[in-house]
């Protein structure tokens, strides 16, 4: 019952401070300044550009505590949502923020490598100071579950012409879609949505074929016996599915690995050398935490951890391996003019 | 009725607490312009982390449901509507505060919205063996022929010149072609702006409509907003009593809203819209409406909260959130391992029941609390325009800009604040404008939907969609006939 007042008083003083963040959401005066002055020495605001209620608001929420744990100053780790546009205009906000490790970014690189590439002008993300990956995923294509489409099916083209069901053409999802369907001579066409709900909705209904999508984002409705994978993106079979085929046994394999998705840490261009390695190195302590090994668990995610460079690599390599695909990526842009 | 055999659980003194704090919160988040009942729920989601789900369940859902009721109180006194749901409270609510009507007008509000959200929750409750054939009922075809359908009510709604409607009408839809197109998803009409990338912010043109040009307006003439009226005291008890009067548009509001909330992706502000247009066409005297009719307040706030319940459904059903405030909820229960989904509704029943136990009597308190402090507030509209006008530009732009901290959004306010002014000044129909804005992306994004998956005859080979397309030509029809109808007797009594 103590506890349940503490909460309580918890809540009402959230609430007046809520009220006032939402007033003035450009806040963070800043803390006293330590004597031993050393970053950080006041709140830190990771940056996701997203609305709340997403995959990605999630993990923002979930890890900022533990990051602000494994810091060596006291300071706040705050989520701040900036949605807008795919998250084109947090990935610029934080781009043009100044690189002092107080404004960080959680980053869905997947769906910002095609957008870069089809209009490199508001942002690159060669240049962000990478921090850290927290979640890298795998891909799945998912069909009704009762239905009778299946990756074999596609392949000798049964239908006529496949729909697939997609949330903005310049998303991952579709672009996952785009390259393997077409690289492996299926007839397809698209059916967007604004949302993935609806998206999702449209295949469970069974108005479209199939959706492409990262694990996390489809597995409640894979578990839930709505949606059932037909194609698994990996290096191999899932031990849940083993009857869904890899990209390599259907003749692919360059597709079985470019197509995982990453939820990563990064900050503005030309960071200091310090605050990186103190941000970087908290952030890898978060990840390694048993306690937000917990949160994870209730929430049932799994974290998987890569370091700055390897983000970086992996980076790389993933605007390489798009820009391959650039004709089809550019197909898919211009179907839309 | 499963849910009943759970309220005592939530009648327990902690619980009780937290839904009380709920209440309280979801109220003034609420009344503050552009924080509805999403941001509410994601504000409290971090606090929520030590508590018990069921703690949890009654906090979020509490807050929730509060949020609405504060949101109609600004739209009925101050024409600054809370939240894009709430916008069609103000169309009558406002000319009742300006007769000085705003107590009656808040109480009607609170009523019809209590216990709209009852009757939503209950037919939830009862809905959910069929729920998911229900949900999976509606595709494409559909969905536009509720927009179709919906903007027909624009002719409808519009008083006087139906031409300067339509013009209206029409702007509307240019607005709502603004961002991404829905076919590819590639930007259109931005001019080059990643702004508008997500068109244009449809809360923030609310609130400039209504918010700020009623501020403008009250500047230039500097008078109370109820200024040449006794404002009534004691419109409590006629604003209840309204209710019941109108029980049967009551009723009809509520399962509008149950329907449209039920559907993802056509959402709440359409249900109360929709709900409002058809109390206009269902009414024997149309020409009061906007004037101050506490039919429209009682529609369209009866199917805002009934719309709730539909909302729970594929929340619940699916684990697809029915709306944005949904989405926020899901993730605020897989925090606690809850996964909404078909599980609520087999292994994890008991937490269906009681969130929707805790919803009922979450309802039950704010409505007893609005009814006790909302028409004490009544007293603003007899402030002085001088003062008041500068106090609802502040509101309406710190609400503009508190939804997604955006400072465009504010612009946008102010522009749609000066249209506003001009519309009102030259009899153009802010209403149709805001209609079209709000149905034209699910319009054009449906067809070509249907086009792709159904092709034409999706709209006359499906059951509900071949009913809808009925249902707008008739009223349509029957709309002119009565106006051919009306002009014809007055023609009479003239040559008489």
């Amino acid at each position: 019952m103590r506890k349940t007042t503490k909460i309580l008083l918890n809540v009402l003083l959230v609430f007046t401070f809520g009220l006032t963040a939402a007033g003035c959401s450009s806040q963070s005066t800043p803390d006293k300044v330590d004597s031993a002055s050393t970053y950080p020495e006041r709140n830190i605001e990771l940056v996701v550009g997203y609305k709340p209620g997403g995959g990605f608001n999630e993990w923002a929420q979930a890890i900022a505590p533990f990051i602000e744990k494994h810091l060596p100053n006291k300071v706040n780790v705050t989520v701040r949502n900036m949605p807008g546009a795919g998250g084109v205009i947090a990935t610029s906000h934080i781009q043009k923020a100044k690189p002092d490790g107080y404004t960080i970014g959680l980053y869905d690189v997947n769906g910002l490598a095609p957008t870069q590439l089809a209009r490199p002008d508001s942002f690159d993300l060669k240049k962000v100071s990478w921090l850290g990956t927290v979640a890298v995923d795998n891909n799945v294509g998912s069909v009704q579950a009762k239905g009778t489409n299946t990756a074999e099916n596609m392949l000798k083209q049964e239908k006529p012409k496949y729909i697939v069901s997609t949330r903005g053409l310049a998303s991952n999802d579709s672009i996952v879609g785009a390259i393997s369907l077409t690289e492996m001579g299926v007839k397809w066409e698209p059916l967007n949505h604004e949302a993935t709900s609806e998206a999702v909705l449209s295949v469970i209904r069974g108005d479209a074929d199939i959706l492409f999508g990262s694990y996390e984002s489809q597995q409640k409705y894979i578990e839930s016996g709505d949606l059932k994978p037909a194609i698994w993106f990996g290096t191999e079979r899932n031990p849940k599915y083993p009857d869904v085929p890899i990209p390599s046994e259907l003749g692919h394999p360059e597709f079985d690995q470019i197509f995982d998705t990453y939820k990563m840490i990064g900050a503005p261009p030309g960071l200091p050398k310090d605050v990186s390695a103190t941000l970087e190195e908290a952030i890898q302590k978060a990840m390694d935490d048993p306690e937000f090994h917990k949160v994870l668990d209730k929430m049932d995610r799994t974290p998987s951890y890569l370091n700055a460079k390897e983000t970086e690599e992996r980076v790389e390599k993933l605007l390489n391996d798009y820009s391959q695909y650039t004709d089809i990526v550019k197909n898919l842009f211009d179907k839309g003019e | 009725m499963g849910f009943l055999s759970q309220v005592e659980n939530v009648l327990q003194i902690d619980m009780m607490l937290f839904l009380v704090a709920g209440v309280l919160y979801g109220l003034i988040i609420g009344i503050l312009p552009g924080l509805g009942g999403s941001i509410a729920m994601a504000l409290l989601i971090p606090l929520t982390f030590n508590l018990t789900p069921e703690q949890a369940i009654v906090l979020l859902i509490s807050a929730y449901g509060a949020s609405n009721f504060g949101g109609s109180l600004t739209s009925i006194l101050i024409n600054t509507p809370g939240d894009a749901s709430n916008a069609a409270t103000a169309f009558d609510g406002f000319p009742l505060a300006k007769k000085g009507k705003a107590g009656m007008a808040i109480a009607a509000a609170m009523v019809a919205s209590a216990l709209g959200g009852l009757i939503g929750l209950i037919v939830l409750d009862l809905m959910i063996p069929v729920a998911r054939k229900l949900i999976l009922a509606f595709s494409y075809p559909e969905f536009f022929m509720l927009a179709i359908f919906g903007l027909t009510i624009i002719a409808v709604v519009t008083t006087g010149s139906l031409f300067k409607g339509l013009i209206s009408g029409l702007i509307g839809l240019m607005f709502a072609y603004i961002g991404t197109d829905p076919i590819m998803g590639s930007d259109r009409f931005t001019f080059g702006m990643d702004y508008l990338w997500d068109g244009i912010p449809l809360l923030a043109v609310i609130i400039g409509m209504f918010g700020i040009t009623e501020a403008f307006s009250l500047f230039t003439q500097n008078t109370a907003i109820a200024h040449d009226v006794q404002v009534k005291k004691g419109g409590t008890w006629l604003g209840i009593k309204s209710v019941f009067q109108n029980f049967w548009l009551f009723l009809r509001s509520c399962f509008i809203g149950i329907y449209l909330g039920m559907i993802p992706g056509v959402g709440g502000t359409v249900a109360s819209f929709m709900a409002y247009g058809t109390a206009v066409q269902m009414a024997k005297d149309k020409e009061k409406f906007g004037k101050g009719a506490i039919e429209g307040v009682i529609a369209v706030e009866a199917a805002n909260d009934s719309k709730e319940g539909g909302n729970l459904l594929p929340t619940l059903a699916f684990g697809i959130p029915g709306g944005a405030s949904m989405a926020v909820l899901i993730g605020g229960l897989m925090i606690h391992g809850l996964t909404p989904g078909p599980d609520m509704l087999t292994n994890n029943l008991d937490i269906t029941y009681f969130l929707i136990a805790a919803a009922i009597v979450g309802k039950i308190v704010a409505m007893l609390i609005g009814l006790l402090l909302g028409p004490k507030l009544v007293f603003v509209t007899k402030i002085r325009g001088s003062i008041m006008a500068p106090a609802i530009i502040t509101v309406s732009l710190v609400g503009a800009y508190g939804t997604d901290g955006k400072f465009g959004d504010i612009m946008v306010a102010l522009l749609f604040g000066l249209i506003g002014y001009y519309m009102v000044k030259y009899g153009y129909s802010r209403i149709a404008l805001i209609i079209a804005l709000v149905l034209g992306k699910l319009m054009e994004s449906s067809y070509h939907q249907t086009m792709a998956t159904f092709g034409p005859e999706g709209f006359v080979t499906r059951p509900i969609a071949l009913t809808l397309v009925i249902l707008t030509i008739t009223s349509l029809v029957w709309h002119f006939i009565k106006k051919i109808k009306k002009k014809n007797q007055i023609k009479g009594e003239l040559a008489a």
